[in-house]
This record gives structure tokens, sequence and C-alpha cells, in this order.
């Protein structure tokens, strides 16, 4: 279905610090041969989806769409915690802690976070047990 | 280690019934259907297990805006999937963004087309491996 998605960045070096452990964490490796102020990470064309970081095509800023949000499934409560924190030491900002929501069901467990350039992030495990959450 | 492999990708919409009526006809050029269970005021497509884009309504309640450097972008089986995909958005409330074709930018086998829904977002349709010879 997705072959790619991307969004913009006024500001590739503090991406780069932001993303790149995120994307580790998450286990997706750096796409290679990219122009020198692109990121990417995931799948080549042939092999999947990729996610892709780059200045906008118009020239103008990048700027964060509201309602937009990019949601990435984390192994476990531990993990969405780990990259909360990940995170806010990395250049983000806090946008909702690591918890669950009245909003959703009692098993998504859930963080926010901002990026440097004001995209918002959700990191979600969605089989959350109390239980089993040490 | 696991690879994180399920994602959803949600953009902003002011006016959900625009949007159904945008992306139902669009998303059926690839062969998506709605996906279920959708909570109230989303609505969102795309493969039963895999990832999916869904629309909703700003949780902060102001208005739904595009981000620029944004864009979705949807993988065809061949340029004739590419059209179809651009002409189903433009008839149904959708703009165009750049018609189907190559572009000097990229390989000679990426054909592409770039669309706007109808909040703004910036979608692309893309078929790879390209072929002139093969697009009849």
């Amino acid at each position: 279905m997705l072959m790619y998605t991307t969004i913009g960045t006024n500001d590739i070096a503090k991406a780069s610090a932001f993303w790149a452990p995120l994307m580790a964490s998450l286990g997706h490796d750096p796409l290679p041969d990219l122009d020198p102020d692109w990121l990417g990470w995931g799948k080549d064309y042939d092999g999947g989806f990729g996610f892709y970081i780059c200045p906008p095509f118009d020239g103008h800023p990048a700027r964060a769409g509201n309602g937009g949000t990019f949601a990435f499934a984390a192994r476990n409560a531990h993990h969405v915690r780990e990259m909360h924190a990940l995170c806010l030491a990395n250049g983000g900002t806090d946008e909702g802690a690591p918890g669950t929501r009245d909003y959703y069901s009692p098993d998504f467990y859930v963080a926010y976070v901002r990026d440097p350039d004001g995209h918002k992030l959700a990191f979600v495990f969605h089989h959350h047990d109390p239980a089993k959450d040490m | 280690m696991a690879v994180s492999d399920v994602m959803e990708f949600i953009l902003g919409s002011n006016d959900l019934a625009r949007s159904a009526r945008f992306y139902d006809p669009v998303m059926a050029v690839l062969g998506l259907s709605r996906l279920p269970d959708a909570p109230r005021n989303w609505v969102g497509w795309g493969p039963e297990n895999g990832m999916g884009l869904w629309l909703c309504k700003p949780f902060d309640g102001a208005p739904a805006s595009r981000g620029n450097g944004t864009m979705v972008s949807f993988r065809a089986a061949s340029a004739a999937q590419v059209r179809a995909f651009h002409a189903a958005a433009i008839a149904h409330g959708g703009a165009d963004d750049g018609p189907p074709g190559t572009r000097p930018a990229y390989s000679a086998d990426f054909y592409v087309a770039y669309v706007r829904d109808p909040d703004g977002h910036k979608l692309a349709c893309a078929c790879w491996s390209y072929d002139p010879s093969e697009d009849v």
C-alpha cells in the first residue's frame, strides 16, 4: 500500500540527531545513497516502506500539519517509555507522557512527542497488560 | 531485533465526510478499502494487517492544516494505475499537483503523479519499475 512518506525539516543535522537513535531503537536501517540533505530509513522501493526526511521542494519552511501524527509500533510498554525518553534526550519535546488514555482502550499504551521540526509522533504498544508491565 | 512493522499515518481533516468522498474512490483504485472499527470522528484505509492511513479531526480543536514537506506516497503496480489514481483524485475533490509521468529529478523508471486531497495534504502515487515500451 504505502511506498514511502516524507516529512519536512528545516535543520537536517538536528533532525538526524533526533531520528537516527529513534529509528535504531525501532530496528529500522538507514537507507543508503541518499542526497546529503535527505535522511531515510526502512526499505527500498522493492522491499517495502521507507520513511524520509527532507527540505520541502517548494523552498518554503517545513511545517508540521495540525492533525498529522506518525505512529510507530513498540514492542512493549517499556519500549514505549524508552523511546519517549530517547526522544526527549535528543532534541524532541514531550507531547503526552507514556501511559494509557481514557479515550482509548486500556490495552493501548502510548506516548507522544514532537520532533525538532514540530512533527507529532506516537509510540504505541496496543497489547498492554498492566500485570505484565514491570 | 524485531522490526517495528506496523505504522499509522494520521492526517487532519476539516470535513470527514468530504475526506471519505475523496479517499473511498481513490483508495479503491489501489484495491484498498475502509479499515474496520474506526473510532468516532476517524476514517481510515489500508490492508488489514499493515500500515493504515487515517484521517481525523485534530484533538486540539483547532483547524486541520497540512504540513509543508509532508507527503504520503502510494505504491502502484503500473503506470496505468498511477494515471487512474490521479484521475480519480481530481474527479472526487482533489487537485492536481503534478501530472502522471517521469521526472528529470528521478530515474527514468520512476513514474509518478501528485495530487492534493481536499484538505491540501500532498499525496503521491508511484510505479517505480516503469518501462515506456510496456506502457500501452
